[in-house]
């Protein structure tokens, strides 16, 4: 679906590309968990993909499109939730009307249930709401806008308590055959459970690229007392139960959760 | 992939206009203000020896007083196309002020319009809307002008048809208009162009180029067709190079915009 192809990329006045003859390739059916340091390129990775900035060299192409044509055609199937962003001062409702004609597959129920979750009105004005209302209001349109690309950078940062699990539940029922969603965060155990897929980006190298399945076929997550330590960990962390460890896993070992922080920390600590 | 789909880009416009009407409404009462200021300075600040307008009338004659106040709107009327000449240049080099700030970008960047109907949209509304929106508001002010002039008992002199008068400012013949026309139009062209080059200070800068640049070249050519003689070929050389040069001019602005990315910190955009 997006194919990414050696591109190399450097931001006009600073020292140091960002990327360098950098692959990625991105399949529908699909949420993709972004994760890196700050400043390692995720951002600017999401900009890449949706064509926003122009790589120097390398080929960014998105369902046949060569990103940065920007072409309508490509556009109306990619959305791209910043984390800052801008909403016009109208009425929700007006804005959706007014947008919505620009992506083809949008879908005024899927906009209903969304601000139902969310616990937003239809009809407010998009002036009188909080930031974290309106990152809601965004992420609804966003979502209804039913693309078959979905990118998010940050889009629970602002979002309170109770909207961090509607965001999951959001984000989940709206997932198609036909969609590709990849989620950019530092807060990963707010999405941890939607992923299907993990990527920890590392300056130009890709330090993980693999299926959340994948990950739990070859490592096992548990905590582990002073007295279970036996030299079989890979990376462990002190943790109130004890350790937090990782782990090679041995056939018949029973499938664990993975867990993102700690994984995070191993593949960036051992790199 | 279609560049240019004529509801699509309806709809664009409807929606550009609909999220910046709140924007032009506030140019408007602005331009509103300070032009209806400025009309009254004009004729309110003659001085007639120290008389009132009513002694002045009384002295000099009714006839007198009527030229001397033609004359009068006849600066306000120049006033008046200056504001008209300036708002033009400037809302041309701020046709894509709605690209300011990274998150503006990215979502008009991201917005499934072509980048042609998203040119032509910013053209229409920074250029034609607010040439209309300027035209519009020297028309309100002149009458609100001539309203107070009415009821503080003066004589009526209506500044718009001088405004709009080829003799007002010796324009010539046919041709010559058309050559004051094509040479006002290779300087819009070249804030449009400014407009979409320079990422910061676009007015200031494309202002020191048109003079630096624009007005040796336009003086130089002056000369060369006025030394022929009237309507001599080299007039309509001249012509046919500033439009030539103003449709250039339009092109490489289009050509940058659609080069334009989210993140520049550079202050070209090339």
């Amino acid at each position: 679906m997006i194919e990414v192809s050696n591109i190399s990329f450097k931001y006009a006045g600073r020292k140091g590309l960002v990327f360098e003859d950098f692959s990625l390739k991105l399949k529908e059916n699909n949420i993709y968990g972004l994760l890196g340091k700050n400043g390692t390129g995720k951002s600017t990775l999401l900009y890449l993909l949706s064509g926003l900035l122009r790589p120097t060299s390398g080929r960014v192409m998105n369902d046949g499109f060569d990103a940065f044509r920007r072409v309508p055609e490509m556009l109306s199937e990619v959305f791209l939730v910043t984390e800052e962003f801008e909403l016009p001062s109208m009425k929700l409702s007006t804005y959706a009307k007014l947008y919505k004609p620009f992506y083809p597959h949008f879908s005024d129920e899927i906009l209903q249930g969304c601000l139902t979750d969310f616990e937003l009105p239809a009809d407010v004005h998009l002036k009188e709401l909080s930031m974290g209302q309106k990152k809601k209001a965004f992420i609804a349109f966003a979502v209804a806008a039913n693309t078959n690309c979905l990118l998010m950078d940050e889009p629970t940062n602002g979002l309170d308590i109770p909207g961090k699990s509607q965001f999951r539940r959001v984000i989940a029922r709206s997932m198609t055959d036909e969609r590709m969603v990849m989620i950019s965060t530092h807060q990963v155990h707010d999405v941890e459970q939607l992923l299907d897929h993990i990527l920890i980006l590392d300056h130009n190298n890709m330090l993980l690229n693999a299926s959340v399945q994948e990950i739990q076929d070859q490592y096992t997550f548990e905590y582990r007392s002073a007295q279970e330590m036996d030299g079989t960990e890979l990376y462990s962390e002190p943790a109130l139960q004890g350790n937090a460890v990782i782990a090679e896993r041995k056939e018949g070992d029973a499938e664990t959760q993975v867990n993102l922080e700690l994984l995070f920390n191993f593949k960036t600590q051992s790199k | 992939m279609s560049t240019f789909n004529f509801s699509r880009f309806c709809q664009a416009l409807k929606c550009q206009f609909m999220t910046s009407y709140k924007d032009w409404l506030m140019v408007f009462g602005i331009y509103i203000i300070v032009v209806t200021f400025m009309n009254i300075l004009f004729v309110r600040m003659a001085d007639y020896d120290g008389l009132t307008y009513s002694a002045a009338v009384a002295k000099y004659g009714e006839e007198y007083m009527q030229t001397n106040y033609f004359y009068l709107i006849k600066a306000n009327a120049v006033f008046d196309i200056i504001f008209l000449s300036f708002a033009m240049l400037f809302c041309s080099s701020f046709f894509l002020s709605h690209l300011k700030k990274p998150s503006w970008r990215s979502a008009y960047f991201m917005w499934p319009v072509s980048n042609l109907e998203k040119f032509i949209i910013s053209l229409l509304l920074y250029v034609v809307l607010s040439g209309v929106i300027t035209v519009i508001c020297l028309m309100i002010a002149d009458a609100l002008r001539v309203l107070m002039d009415v009821i503080t008992g003066r004589v009526v002199v209506w500044a718009i048809p001088i405004m709009f008068d080829p003799k007002t400012f010796n324009l010539g013949d046919g041709p010559h208009i058309l050559l004051s026309l094509s040479e006002m139009l290779l300087i819009q062209s070249a804030y449009i162009l400014g407009g979409a080059l320079f990422q910061r200070q676009k007015f200031i800068l494309t202002s020191f180029f048109v003079i630096a640049i624009g007005y040796p070249l336009i003086k130089g050519n002056h000369y060369f067709y006025t030394a022929e003689g009237a309507q001599s070929p080299g007039m309509w050389i001249c012509i046919v190079f500033y439009l030539i040069s103003a449709l250039a001019a339009y092109w490489e602005a289009y050509k940058r915009f659609c080069r334009m990315q989210v993140i520049n910190n550079k202050w070209l955009n090339v």
